[in-house]
């Protein structure tokens, strides 16, 4: 029985090495190739370990084009979405899960439509109406569309989290004397931290990486995003400028790890159920 | 067992016990919930509603170069139907994005699984599989481009060492390698978005039900079929539509890697739309588009939750 | 006492006039204009042996101007400038320079060059006035200068004394003209060429350059070969952009010409369903099997880095990818004896030479800008014979379209394309300025790679593409009664 048990984890930890490379391989490779010599991008066999690496490219990168400038909006712009779309969301997917009201399903399947056709097809309205409101080149414009775009996502997740917590657990604190709003955060919040952690993740990298609309909607440095600048490293003359571009990628991913090491314990429950009866 | 029942308070109406009060306050309370959702439908209603009845409305115009040229009434949902890249697009779509959406529901339950069990470095394991979401989309396709380019093609180089294939894979030459090229793309770079969920949501159970099942003598094939598998429903339905809606929204890895070849096999009906929006700025032609792929999407999205998935109570 | 304020007096005037002179000769003595030396690295100076400047004084529009009277008019002026992602390069080398000649700030945005022309377009639909100098594409050249979205320079032309007479006229027709009138300067002023090494021709026993493509065929066939002995093809006969859309098109341009079809007859219907178009394509096709793995799918990035890593013996590209195949910084070929030609002609009755002058990038004052006297001065600056050699040869990219830049012995020692380049512009061909470009260019780019990659018979996708074509300029007007006719296919003819 032992040796089943020992044979099914060797197996899975085999697994799980085999998922780390595959994983991790090709953003290795993406950080060599910032380090990497022009003339040995390209070669044939692939070259593994360079002898020549070069620092050229990441000064490129940071001192002459506006990377610290991509840096900060990308980060404010999708840390203030992120906060909006959870306070305004949250309220909304609570309802949804615990309230039976007319309409119910309706709203829910409108929330869930509006995730139905290509982005591309509002791109030209919304880029005349942010226009017309001034807000075009700053953080106003893609904070309002990345906000909208995340909504979706929160109130359809965070309402199957919610509908997770038995009903119980939350009526007997209501019985126990506290109101609705406080069964909310005393129970509920705690219990689903798994969910709202896993779409504050999403949220951040979602707006973190979207293109279209940072492209359409920026301009200068004032607000272009990390995304938008990577492409200023593509096209024309040089086709690609690789040392460049897997620069930008890499410390692009350096924010948002961080982020997501420091909150992954709470991808585990929090309390457990035992501590409320 | 689990199901505890308190007199006098009903399961299935809002008005709990403690908030019970009567008269007008009564009837405004009716409205609670839709004051908690007032502000998510305003601001839905504002920036994504609208804007897409504008695109309605403008795919009843013939708009060449974003500029109304006359109303073309069906016009150009009859030009359409008979379109074959457009027919062309939602074939390469389905084929692309479902194999990926399958592949990546598969690896990433398995690995959400594997992960939601006691395992030492766990919570390494978890922060290291949702990194690929985590880089900028084009710099993941180009990086992928890198590697798979015929003639110094890293992953041709590891499946020659592998003894997987011989020579030298035309990887986008060829209709059938462009397309697994494709999903293989996605699959890396998404499968993290259905694992996050899942393991979310396999850590938000409550462990009660599958200990007494335990102790009745259920085993672990049982347990997952039965406890664990409807107790995920709501959440593994919504990771499939969710990822399921951005398949069909294919585009970053298409443009940067095949722009749509090799002949039309990987144009993405995505990648379709953009062509004809932004390359030759039929505007009229593409809001027409994206009207018939919402309304496929919708249809299908309404049929999958009607045959009794979420919101079911 | 009357006298010595008189003496002294006289003597301040002279010390301050003495003074002001000697500041003036001081200040255009050492005015700072482009010069070789402060953008080329030192040993391309010393290996091409440039002299102080490429073109004379009298030929480049910089050094001519006044600009202390142009500082006097215009300092603190702002203007800004969209440039596409990657060439942001290059002005931004000259735009300090700019700013202490004139006075005039300029402002660079780099554009994402697959978004260039939507971003564009939709600034000038929606009237945002972001931009007073855009970069774009000469072949759009139509598709913004139709609506009226940039400005007609005829008057600055002629205010600022800018020799036209030197553009070279293949592009001054192609780049700045339409419907008669100036809208834009030539900036990359592109050309077909066939690049070819050599050193492998020698090796393979072959005498080049080839002259028809047959023999261009003949000598892949011998040239794929496999070099370093281990039993791996490693050189490929030939290599091109074939990739769908844009690409196929353009060499695909360049086959059908050869051959002597055309994109269009006079009377606007397609050119290119006939023999000669079919034999073309067929030719195209078998290229393809002697060219490296992954050919129908290269955009112009693929090919020139296959090409610099040594894949293939000879290529038919842009001008750029001959010069940098010279280069130890860039190219694995830098010591072969890479040379460079005109594009070979087809087989048949109406087989002539015809490169395509395809793509190019053209700069515009917009229409609705803030400034647009002071965006036309920068893009003279850019435009101007010195600077455009310099760009050149620093490694931009960015080619010159001046007659006396083109033939500046110093510019032709630091490009070796330049000669071939010379003599295919007086054939070349190009695509009529028309909005509808961007839609024809891509539908028949596509049709033709479908073929390329075996999706479809050569005779369906030809007729696909003609269909396509003929409902697209049907619906767009052209076969309307009185409506004039199409340019020819050789831009000379212009």
């Amino acid at each position: 029985m032992n040796l089943k048990r020992q044979g099914t984890q060797v197996l899975i930890y085999a697994v799980l090495i085999v998922a780390v490379i595959i994983v991790i391989f090709p953003l290795w490779w993406t950080f060599l190739t910032s380090i990497k010599m022009r003339l040995d991008i390209y070669h044939d066999p692939p070259i593994y370990i360079p002898h020549k690496v070069t620092l050229d490219f990441w000064k490129l990168a940071w001192f002459t084009r506006s990377t610290k400038e991509w840096y900060r909006n990308t980060a404010g712009i999708s840390a203030i979405s992120t906060i909006l779309s959870l306070l305004i969301g949250m309220p909304a997917a609570y309802s949804l899960a615990r309230f039976k009201f007319p309409g119910r399903k309706d709203l829910a399947f409108y929330i869930l439509s509006t995730r139905m056709f290509p982005p591309i097809t509002i791109s030209i309205p919304i880029f005349q109406t942010m226009q017309r409101l001034g807000f075009l080149d700053t953080w106003y414009a893609l904070i309002v569309v990345y906000t909208a775009f995340n909504l979706s996502l929160v109130v359809l997740v965070l309402s199957a989290y919610f509908k997770e917590i038995p009903r119980e657990a939350e009526e007997s604190a209501l019985v126990d004397g506290c109101s609705t709003l406080g069964s909310f955060f005393r129970i509920t919040l705690p219990l689903s931290m798994p969910g709202i952690v896993a779409v504050a993740v999403l949220c951040i990298i979602f707006s973190w990486n979207e293109f279209l609309f940072a492209v359409l909607l920026t301009n200068s440095p004032v607000a272009k995003t990390l995304p938008v600048g990577a492409t200023e490293f593509i096209g024309g003359e040089e086709g690609v400028m690789w040392g460049p571009l897997c620069f930008v990628g890499t410390i692009s991913i350096l924010p948002i790890l961080a982020f997501a090491l420091l909150i992954q314990k709470h991808l585990v429950r929090g309390l457990t159920f035992g501590a409320i009866r | 067992m689990f199901d505890v029942r308190r007199e006098g308070v009903e399961k299935d109406t809002f008005s709990p016990a403690c908030l019970k009060t009567k008269g007008s306050f009564m009837k405004l309370k009716r409205f609670y919930p839709y004051f908690l959702l007032a502000p998510t439908l305003i601001i839905l209603l504002g920036v994504t509603l609208y804007p897409f009845i504008y695109s309605v409305r403008l795919s009843f115009f013939s708009v060449p170069f974003g500029r109304i040229r006359y109303f073309a009434g069906l016009e150009n949902y009859a030009e359409l139907l008979h379109d074959p890249f457009f027919w062309n697009g939602i074939k390469n779509t389905g084929i692309i994005g479902g194999s990926a959406l399958a592949l990546e529901f598969f690896i990433g339950f398995t690995l959400a699984l594997l992960l939601s069990r006691k395992i030492k470095l766990r919570g390494l394991f978890r922060a290291v599989f949702i990194i690929p979401m985590m880089l900028i989309p084009v710099v993941t396709a180009l990086i992928w481009r890198l590697m798979f380019f015929p003639g110094g093609s890293v992953v041709s180089d590891v499946l020659r060492h592998l003894r997987l294939v011989t020579g030298d894979p035309n990887w986008i030459g060829q209709p059938t390698l462009a397309r697994l090229m494709l999903i293989v793309m996605d699959v890396w770079a998404w499968t993290p978005f259905i694992f996050m969920i899942l393991l979310a949501g396999l850590q938000g159970l409550p462990p009660e039900p599958l200990e007494a099942a335990e102790v009745d003598g259920a085993n672990a094939l049982q347990r997952f079929v039965h406890i664990t598998l409807p107790l995920l429903k709501p959440i593994i339905v919504i990771a499939l539509l969710l990822r399921g809606m951005d398949a069909i929204k294919f585009f970053d890895a298409v443009y940067a890697v095949t722009g749509g070849g090799p002949g039309s096999s990987t144009e993405t009906i995505s990648f379709y739309l953009y062509r004809i929006g932004f390359k030759s700025f039929k505007m009229g032609y593409a809001s027409a588009m994206s009207v018939i792929v919402f309304v496929i999407v919708f249809v299908l999205a309404n049929y999958l939750l009607r045959k009794g998935f979420i919101i079911e109570e | 006492m009357r006298e010595r304020l008189f003496k002294w007096g006289r003597r301040t005037v002279v010390i301050v006039l003495s003074v002001s002179l000697i500041s003036i000769v001081a200040s255009v003595a050492f005015a700072k204009f482009p010069k070789p030396a402060d953008f080329i690295d030192a040993k391309y100076i010393k290996e091409y042996a440039i002299p102080e400047y490429f073109v004379p004084d009298d030929k480049d529009w910089v050094r001519q101007q006044d600009w202390d009277a142009i500082k006097e008019e215009f300092a603190g002026t702002v203007i800004r400038h969209a440039s596409e992602g990657v060439d942001i390069a290059a002005p931004l080398m000259f735009k300090d320079m700019f700013e202490e000649l004139s006075g005039i700030k300029v402002e660079i945005t780099g554009i994402p060059a697959d978004v260039f022309f939507e971003k564009l377009m939709m600034e000038f639909l929606s009237g945002t006035r972001r931009y007073d100098a855009v970069e774009f594409y000469a072949e759009w050249l139509g598709s913004y200068a139709e609506p009226g979205f940039l400005y007609e320079l005829s008057d600055f032309l002629k205010k600022w004394k800018v020799d036209i007479a030197d553009f070279h006229p293949v592009y001054w027709k192609s780049y700045s003209l339409w419907d008669g009138k100036p809208y834009a300067f030539a900036y990359d002023s592109d050309c077909h060429l066939l690049h070819w090494r050599k050193t492998l021709y020698d090796m393979a026993g072959l005498a080049g350059p080839p002259k028809t493509y047959d023999e261009v065929l003949a000598n892949a066939k011998k040239l794929t070969m496999d070099t370093d002995g281990d039993g791996k093809i490693d050189v490929y006969g030939f290599g091109m952009p074939a990739g769908r859309g844009m690409w196929s098109f353009y060499y695909g341009q360049d086959i059908l010409g050869a051959y002597g079809a055309t994109l269009f007859t006079s009377d606007w219907r397609p050119g290119f369903n006939n023999p000669e178009g079919k034999a073309a394509l067929k030719m195209f096709k078998e290229l393809t099997e002697y060219s490296p793995p992954g050919v129908t799918g290269w955009n112009y990035a693929m090919c020139r880095e296959a090409w610099l890593a040594g894949k293939m013996a000879q290529v038919m590209q842009w001008q750029c990818v001959g010069k940098q195949a010279h280069l130890a910084e860039m190219s694995r070929i830098w010591a072969e004896d890479v040379r460079h030609d005109v594009l070979p002609k087809g087989s048949g009755p109406k087989a002539k030479v015809a490169p395509a002058l395809a793509a190019g990038s053209a700069l515009g004052v917009t229409a609705d800008a803030k400034n647009p006297e002071a965006a036309f001065l920068w893009l003279s600056f850019l435009n101007s014979a010195e600077t455009q050699c310099i760009y050149s040869a620093a490694g931009t990219g960015v080619e010159p379209s001046h007659i006396s830049s083109l033939t500046s012995p110093a510019f032709q020692r630091a490009n070796p394309t330049v000669k071939a380049w010379l003599a295919s512009l007086p054939v070349a061909t190009a695509i009529p300025r028309i909005p509808e470009v961007n839609d024809l260019q891509i539908s028949l780019g596509i049709a033709i790679n479908e073929y390329l990659t075996g999706s479809m018979a050569l005779d369906n996708a030809l007729e696909g593409a003609e269909k396509y074509w003929d409902r697209l300029m049907k619906k767009a007007g052209y076969y309307k009664p009185g409506v004039k006719p199409a340019p020819p296919f050789v831009v000379a003819d212009w």
